[in-house]
């Protein structure tokens, strides 16, 4: 019949058609969300995504928040280099909620603790401040004047007398500060900073990590991990030895005494 | 500049350097008050034992003072300053020196593990200064490989302390005394003429 082939006809176009439209869709998806994959995953177990950005760069990468047992307080991050810190854990952190249950914590490829967005805010702000009302600290660089702002007051003295030892005859081309009066300046700053709101608006992650004081790195956590490992495994190794020389030593001891027994009932009977 | 000698290994801190406000080293936190008999270096730094303050020298290092003034003339911030000093306290002592470090491999871990941990009180600004893996190298170096080889190894004690040479005399002495009891009444000997006194 006719009506038939042609009923047979349209059904294969449209077959074709549905899984060209399929496999076009599919590419489209994994070349240009290539998380999609990760965020069905992570919301469909109930695991954080980790935003793992490289202070560097700016450059981020979302990772599903797996661990190889439940109650590990590390994340499973693969290839990642590193230890990334649950912060169930660590401390109280207010992770990025978005629909059906998607939490995205944010960490950087350098520290292993995450950071939310207040306490990006608050590096932020605290940058900002400094720069616009001391002036006169603008010799220091981020990485310097962070460190000084959080050293405890006891040490302030030393450690400013120690930074215009290391860099005065640079600052001298600039100004002619002495260490008393750079500590008077951080202590001011500080009792600034102690009463200054964290200011909202947009903000950087990468920004943030890069300006947070301690060089405590990721990789350093997991070489510490590492050699604690190796200390376990060195001391487990060691009475291992001694277990399978033992056993050596019964085994042989026991086939003496089975073989004595043998050749005795052999000779006897 | 006032400086400040430490125990018998005179470490000299120089107080215009130092990052606290407290001294570098006080004898009242550590050994220093407590008499020899519960372990501890007597005031003074000296051993009513001549052989002990033989020991001690025998296994100090005169580089720990060199470090700690390192550590203390550098522009680190004062809190990993103050990491720094109690990782090279407490493996420049003489604890460590005196003690038999089994497994080599265990200690240099250890001190790993420890430097890991000095690092959490480091900043930025710190990790940026030339004098920071400067130090840190001069720590693990010095530790491992001149410290470690020397308290490393079954014979280590006897060889350090020169008495393996006594020992041998000893032992050849009991020998000699053993060999004259085996002989008995010496009939052999007599009639052989060998008295065994020359052998």
């Amino acid at each position: 019949m006719v009506v038939d082939e042609i009923f047979i006809l349209v059904g294969v176009v449209l077959g074709f058609g549905g899984w060209a439209g399929f496999i076009l869709l599919f590419t489209d998806l994994r070349k240009w969300v290539p998380e999609w994959s990760i965020f069905k995953y992570c919301r469909k177990n109930g695991v954080p995504v980790i935003s793992l950005v490289t202070p560097g760069s700016g450059e981020s990468t979302w990772l599903a928040g797996t661990k190889d047992e439940t109650g590990d307080p590390i994340f499973n991050t693969g290839n990642y280099f590193g230890i990334q810190v649950d912060p169930k854990f660590s401390g109280e952190i207010i992770p990025n909620r978005y629909s059906r249950g998607l939490v995205v914590y944010n960490f950087a490829t350098t520290l292993p603790f995450a950071i939310d967005t207040r306490h990006a805010l608050a590096i932020q702000t605290t940058i900002t401040t400094v720069r616009k009302k001391f002036p006169k600290l603008g010799f220091l660089t981020n990485d310097q004047l962070v460190s000084l702002l959080c050293t405890d007051r006891d040490d302030l003295g030393q450690y400013c007398k120690d930074f215009i030892e290391a860099y005065g005859p640079e600052i001298g081309r600039n100004m002619d500060m002495k260490s008393d009066e750079l500590t008077v300046l951080i202590t001011e700053a500080q009792d600034l900073l102690a009463n200054t709101a964290i200011k909202g608006g947009w903000t950087s992650f990468a920004y943030a990590f890069k300006n947070i004081s301690t060089s405590y790195l990721a990789q350093d956590l997991h070489q510490l991990q590492m050699l604690v490992e190796r200390k376990i495994r060195k001391q487990i190794g060691d009475k291992m030895s001694q277990y399978v020389f033992i056993t050596i030593a019964a085994f042989g001891a026991l086939l003496v005494m089975v073989g004595g027994a043998i050749a005795y009932t052999i000779i006897s009977g | 500049m006032e400086d400040e000698y430490i125990n018998n290994n005179s470490i000299v801190e120089e107080e215009s350097y130092n990052g606290d406000d407290a001294p570098d080293y006080d004898p009242d936190m550590g050994g220093g008050s407590f008499p020899p008999e519960m372990g501890g270096v007597p005031d003074g730094g000296q051993y009513s034992a001549e052989h002990y303050n033989y020991l001690v020298n025998l296994h100090s290092t005169e580089y720990q003072r060199d470090l700690m003034k390192m550590v203390t003339r550098s522009h680190l911030s004062p809190k990993l300053k103050r990491a720094l000093k109690i990782v090279v306290r407490n493996f420049f002592s003489h604890t460590a020196f005196l003690s038999y470090q089994k497994d080599g491999d265990m200690a240099e871990i250890d001190l790993a593990i420890n430097l890991n941990i000095a690092v959490a009180s480091a900043t930025k600004a710190d990790i940026n200064t030339p004098e920071y893996p400067h130090i840190l190298e001069n720590i693990s170096s010095h530790f491992n490989r001149f410290i470690i080889t020397r308290t490393f190894g079954p014979n280590r004690e006897r060889l350090v302390q020169g008495r393996q040479s006594m020992e041998t005399i000893t032992r050849m002495a009991d020998n000699d005394e053993k060999r004259q009891k085996r002989k008995g009444l010496g009939i052999w000997g007599m009639i052989t003429g060998n008295t065994g006194g020359d052998e």
